[in-house]
């Protein structure tokens, strides 16, 4: 038991080093990448500079999403034959989304902050911060791992889960694109997440699997 | 002494009642492998009961102090992609906070030839026999006082390693309680207590394998406690619950019948199932 306490221990410790230096190396690669386009006038690297949080949501959008359907689809019969209750799988998967959430705000936070002060811009910060395009972003995050778990969670098949990513992401990008009234897509989307977050407790404290 | 109590559980059409006992050799037995696997399923608390199964008089389902005493393996599905024991013990400690004994899975890898089941690709890849033997490996590698083991000797041929295997499921000194589901009924002749066996017609019986016997004979209208229908068409197999009366009514109707023993029952089954 000793032996376990400090292996457990030295985990969280050494853990907690790693993510202290991959921020430092985020927060250094960003600042370069800022530095160093700074006065640039090329098209791709304008493109580039405009689209880095969209990809970098995108991406984080992605894993998040896989990552809930097999939480749900693939392990949770593993995980509770060796003794994780099912409401322990739920509360360590919402730790670990938010770690990323976190991780995902911290990272845009200190990428628009830094290209303010780089490029020493003319607008106003707390506007940028909130843009429309961000915000459904965070929603979109948040809609898609709770829908991820959701669908794993009926043992859906992957292809068709899939199809159901697909189909969120082009309903998402027709309602940005089309600017149908913001207060309206922004409750849709948050009803969404509130009623999903409840229902997949639910599901998984209830739900037979096979 | 009783640890596991389920009362009126509502399962595939039947009310259950059974305690399971420690120090116990119990299994489940069912021509359709999806039943025993569903039972037990519910009786690891993995699946709901409706507050019908408790473990220390508290709802089994998702219950933390029984899911730290117990282990539910199904030897027909794949836990490991690696015999490397070092890799296994950190993953299991970090996952799961459960500690392996390297010295005995490896001790296992080499007694029962596990390498010889493989093929080298990015991971290891088990045949279904080196699965099974893996899987056998791993288990007796923790120390985990419950187990359950559904498909002990699936895809398992050679009578060595059957018998290392059975013989080591049912070791009283290492598990405080045992519950198997069973594959191969043959597998485990003269080793089991008591079997919850789930029949054709949709019930269940408790069996004493040591003590109760069983009749092969033609279905008629006379019998109860039917059990299983065979391949032989007309023939099916009781509970041998006949008083004598009853039996020589039956050679009185000319209604021939043979007496058999729990693991003799397996062999009137046919080829359905094979596995």
């Amino acid at each position: 038991m000793i032996m376990k306490n400090r292996k457990t221990e030295k985990n969280v410790y050494s853990y907690g080093i790693q993510l202290l230096v991959l921020g430092i190396i985020i927060a250094v690669l960003i600042t370069g990448f800022l530095i160093l386009i700074n006065g640039i006038e090329i098209q791709g690297i304008a493109i580039i500079k405009n689209n880095f949080i969209v990809a970098l949501f995108c991406s984080s959008i992605i894993g998040g999403a896989f990552l809930s359907f097999s939480t749900t689809n693939r392990l949770l019969k593993f995980q509770t034959s060796f003794g994780i209750t099912r409401k322990k799988i739920y509360k360590a998967y919402l730790l670990r989304i938010i770690q990323v959430f976190s991780w995902l705000i911290g990272i845009y936070l200190f990428y628009t902050i830094a290209d303010f002060m780089i490029m020493d811009q003319n607008y106003n910060l707390i506007p940028m911060l909130f843009s429309r395009k961000t915000v459904i972003l965070v929603l979109l995050f948040l809609l898609i791992n709770m829908v991820g778990f959701w669908c794993g969670i009926r043992q859906i098949r992957i292809e068709l889960f899939v199809i159901v990513l697909l189909i969120i992401f082009v309903i998402t990008f027709l309602l940005y694109h089309f600017q149908i009234d913001n207060v309206f897509v922004f409750s849709g989307f948050g009803v969404a997440i509130v009623v999903l977050f409840f229902n997949n407790y639910k599901t998984i404290t209830k739900r037979k699997i096979g | 002494m009783e640890y596991i109590k389920i009362q009126k559980l509502q399962f595939n059409n039947m009310q259950i009642d059974i305690s399971l006992n420690k120090q116990e050799i119990f299994a489940v037995y069912s021509r359709n492998e999806e039943i025993v696997n569903d039972f037990l399923l519910v009786l690891n608390g993995i699946n709901p009961n409706n507050g019908s199964c408790s473990y220390l008089n508290k709802d089994i389902f998702d219950n933390e102090d029984f899911f730290k005493q117990r282990i539910y393996i199904n030897f027909k599905e794949s836990y490991l992609k690696t015999i490397n024991a070092e890799f296994i013990e950190e993953s299991l400690m970090n996952r799961f906070s459960l500690s392996f004994n390297k010295e005995v899975f490896n001790t296992y890898v080499q007694e029962m030839g596990i390498r010889l089941e493989t093929t080298f690709k990015a991971n290891y890849t088990f045949t279904d026999k080196g699965n099974t033997m893996v899987n056998f490996a791993f288990l007796k590698a923790l120390n985990i006082p419950f187990v359950t083991v559904n498909n002990p000797t699936i895809y398992l041929k050679k009578a060595k390693i059957i018998e290392t295997i059975t013989n080591s499921l049912v070791d009283k000194r290492k598990y405080e309680s045992i519950i198997l589901g069973l594959d191969r009924i043959k597998n485990f002749k003269e080793k089991l207590e008591r079997v919850l066996v789930f029949t054709d017609y949709q019930t269940y019986v408790i069996v004493n394998p040591q003590k109760d016997s069983f009749l092969l004979i033609e279905d008629n209208i006379h019998l109860h406690d039917k059990m299983f229908r065979t391949k032989k068409m007309g023939l099916v197999i009781c509970l041998n619950t006949y008083t004598k009366e009853e039996l020589k009514r039956f050679n009185h109707f000319k209604l021939k019948y043979q007496k058999l023993s729990f693991y003799e029952i397996e062999d009137y089954f046919g080829d359905d199932n094979e596995k």
